[in-house]
């Protein structure tokens, strides 16, 4: 009888590769969104115009952001979804503890967010030909509309870890659910409440001066990376104690 | 390999399981009988660390099974709840199991596979109840863990896959030895099999002990009404039937050395042996009184 | 050969048996190596353990002797053995059931064994 010795590091790695490979319907859902997206972002965001009897004028102002907030939401959807009895159980099918379980679930949304990012940066380039192309009888500002590859790279990592940090919010979500069934009502209340108190800047912290309006870089990256943490490490510790397989 | 002691599992003001007491010898196979809600599933998932006890200790590989690694990684948990998920067909859950059991027998299983009719395309969900089953234990006897626990494995599957499951069994441990526990209604079917059975009623262990010592727990007598009565004076009776208009069925349990087999011939009463599954069912009846009371 | 399972007897007697029964028809001669627990199981479809129950009795009564991590071996002289034990056996259980069923008929001991006496002289003068 041989005992299996096995390495935290390997398990999480294989339980990994298992999610990316039973989960490939996650970027098919994920190509639905960001496509319906684009096709909303074509018809602009916002749009003014003025005339005389002589001439009119027209400004349409379109942008990256719907696609980016729609990927925000799929990848809120997807942490929910990994929280669910189902696919917690998936991994206790095979080997897996509740630690590496929340890890590899973590790595994996990593990785979603990275990709994901990628994927709607490009959508937005993607946005930008079908304008050039669609649009050319009329004048493109070439301010927003040609991108450095610097601020292409920097988009990424920056809505990366919007998107990490967002995913870590329905992760804990999706586990307090969980655990305490009445909170699936309850939860989606208190966040549209805080989403109000945000809209109407009623309260002296903001999220979104907390987030958005930081200036440097590596600041952000800090506050992101922190807050994610924070949160992924209290679904640990809310997570540890639950029975599987029931 | 497995050590319990006064485990206990409570749900709100059920007990699931009460001071279970025992330990499970390395390299045997082991059958858990019991009625439906004896506590089978309870236990057999404390062991493999998907449940944790109320109170009381559980011990396996020397460690407690609840987010152990070790454990998880040497246990492998075979039900008919196992789901994996649906972008996944059979061929990829095979080649998923390889990655993580070490000893992993690709050769079996793929040879299992082929045998019981298996196509790698299929896909999990929509197989029947028993291909399921059949399926799961492909994947429960190639992982090949030094833990193996089967719960009731055979839910819908027929007699002939039923005895290829069991010789399947037998022949893999024969060749690669491991500690087995094997949850199931059928031991008439399975105590070939095992080597040791533990009987589990409303959560209590009632009786852990070997096949052969199963067999000759107790003795059925049967005869005339009062002759039978006269044996059962200071004995331990656990179960009696009238038949017919003056005859009497009882089942005592045999203490060899005590009296003769013979010595009841003689008196005209005939002595049977009991079969492990008939005194299992008798050891663990409850005091409602018999199905025939129903109809009365 | 098919184990009985529903007999009085315990299966792995009933092993035990059939291996007596092996060696007297010289399947396996003195000195030779006896199945294996291992190959017993396969063969019957029983658990190991149990099989080595069976090896064991053999093994007690000394008709079969263990050489360290190489097996069970048959000790000399154990078809002999097996045979007088076998006879010695088949007697008495056949003198048991005559003692019986005569008890069960009401027959008195003297009056058995006027019996017996009668059934060896009838036995005499039908084999002259």
């Amino acid at each position: 009888m041989y005992l299996a010795e096995t390495k935290m590091i390997d398990l999480i790695k294989q339980q990994f590769l298992y999610k990316v490979k039973a989960n490939l319907g996650f970027f098919f859902s994920l190509l639905a969104v960001q496509s319906f997206a684009l096709l909303l972002s074509v018809n602009g965001i916002m749009g003014m115009g003025t005339g005389g009897p002589y001439l009119s004028i027209n400004v349409n102002a379109y942008s990256n952001d719907l696609i980016i907030i729609f990927t925000m939401v799929w990848a809120f959807t997807i942490a929910v979804t990994l929280t669910t009895k189902e696919y917690r159980n998936y991994d206790f099918t095979f080997v897996s503890n509740r630690l590496t379980s929340n890890l590899s679930n973590i790595l994996y949304l990593g990785s979603l967010a990275l990709f994901s990012s990628v994927t709607a940066v490009l959508t937005g380039i993607l946005l930008r030909v079908i304008l050039f192309f669609s649009k050319s009888d009329t004048i493109l500002s070439e301010y927003y509309f040609y991108i450095s590859p610097y601020e292409l790279i920097l988009s990424i990592f920056v809505i990366t870890l919007y998107i990490l940090l967002l995913s870590s919010i329905g992760y804990l979500a999706g586990t307090i659910v969980q655990l305490y069934k009445p909170l699936s009502v309850i939860l989606p209340v208190i966040t549209i409440g805080l989403l109000i108190v945000e809209g109407r800047r009623l309260g002296k912290i903001s999220a979104y001066e907390f987030f958005v309006q930081e200036p440097s870089l590596f600041l952000f990256t800090i506050k992101t990376l922190l807050v994610s943490s924070i949160l992924f490490g209290c679904v640990y510790l809310l997570s540890n104690r639950m029975e599987v397989r029931k | 390999m497995i050590e319990c002691k006064d485990l206990t599992k409570t749900y709100g003001k059920v007990k699931a399981l009460s001071n279970v007491t025992y330990e499970i010898k390395e390299n045997t196979i082991t059958g858990l009988i019991g009625r439906n809600g004896a506590g089978k599933t309870t236990l057999l998932k404390t062991i493999a660390g998907f449940y944790h006890p109320s109170s009381g200790e559980i011990m396996v590989l020397k460690e407690n099974p609840f987010n152990s690694m070790k454990v998880a990684a040497n246990m492998i948990f075979i039900d008919d709840q196992m789901k994996f998920p649906p972008a996944l067909n059979l061929s990829d859950i095979l080649s998923s199991a390889k990655g993580f059991y070490v000893n992993w027998n690709e050769e079996l299983a793929n040879r299992l596979f082929q045998y019981f009719g298996f196509r790698p395309k299929q896909s999990h969900q929509k197989l029947s109840k028993g291909m399921k089953s059949t399926f799961n234990m492909i994947i429960g006897l190639s992982a090949r863990c030094p833990l193996t626990i089967f719960d009731e494995p055979t839910t819908g599957m027929d007699a002939a896959v039923r005895k290829d499951f069991y010789r399947a069994l037998l022949k893999d441990y024969i060749q690669y030895p491991r500690t087995i526990i094997l949850s199931s209604h059928l031991l008439n079917e399975i105590e070939d099999l095992l080597e040791n059975v533990l009987l589990i009623n409303q959560g209590k262990i009632q009786l852990h002990m070997s096949v052969s010592d199963l067999r000759e727990y107790a003795i059925g007598i049967r005869g005339n009404e009062n002759l039978v009565e006269n044996q059962l004076i200071d004995k331990e009776v656990l179960y009696k039937e009238s038949i017919g208009k003056d005859s009497l069925y009882a089942v005592i349990k045999h203490d060899a050395g005590e009296f003769s087999v013979e010595k009841l011939k003689i008196k005209g009463i005939e002595v049977t042996s009991v079969s492990t599954n008939d005194l299992c069912v008798y050891l663990t009846s409850n005091e409602k009184g018999a199905i025939d009371d129903v109809f009365s | 050969m098919i184990l009985n399972p529903d007999g009085m007897k315990p299966i792995y007697v009933q092993l035990a048996e059939w291996l007596e029964t092996e060696i007297l028809n010289e399947t396996f001669k003195e000195d030779e190596k006896i199945y294996s627990q291992y190959q017993l199981a396969e063969m019957f479809n029983i658990n190991p353990a149990t099989a080595a129950k069976g090896l064991n009795i053999l093994a007690d009564e000394k008709i079969v002797y263990k050489k360290r991590g190489l097996g069970m071996f048959v000790t000399k002289n154990a078809k002999q053995w097996i045979l007088e034990k076998r006879k010695d056996q088949i007697m008495k259980k056949l003198v048991l059931e005559l003692v019986t069923e005569a008890k069960r008929l009401g027959i008195e001991e003297d009056e058995l064994i006027t019996l017996i006496k009668e059934g060896i002289k009838h036995f005499r003068e039908e084999s002259s």
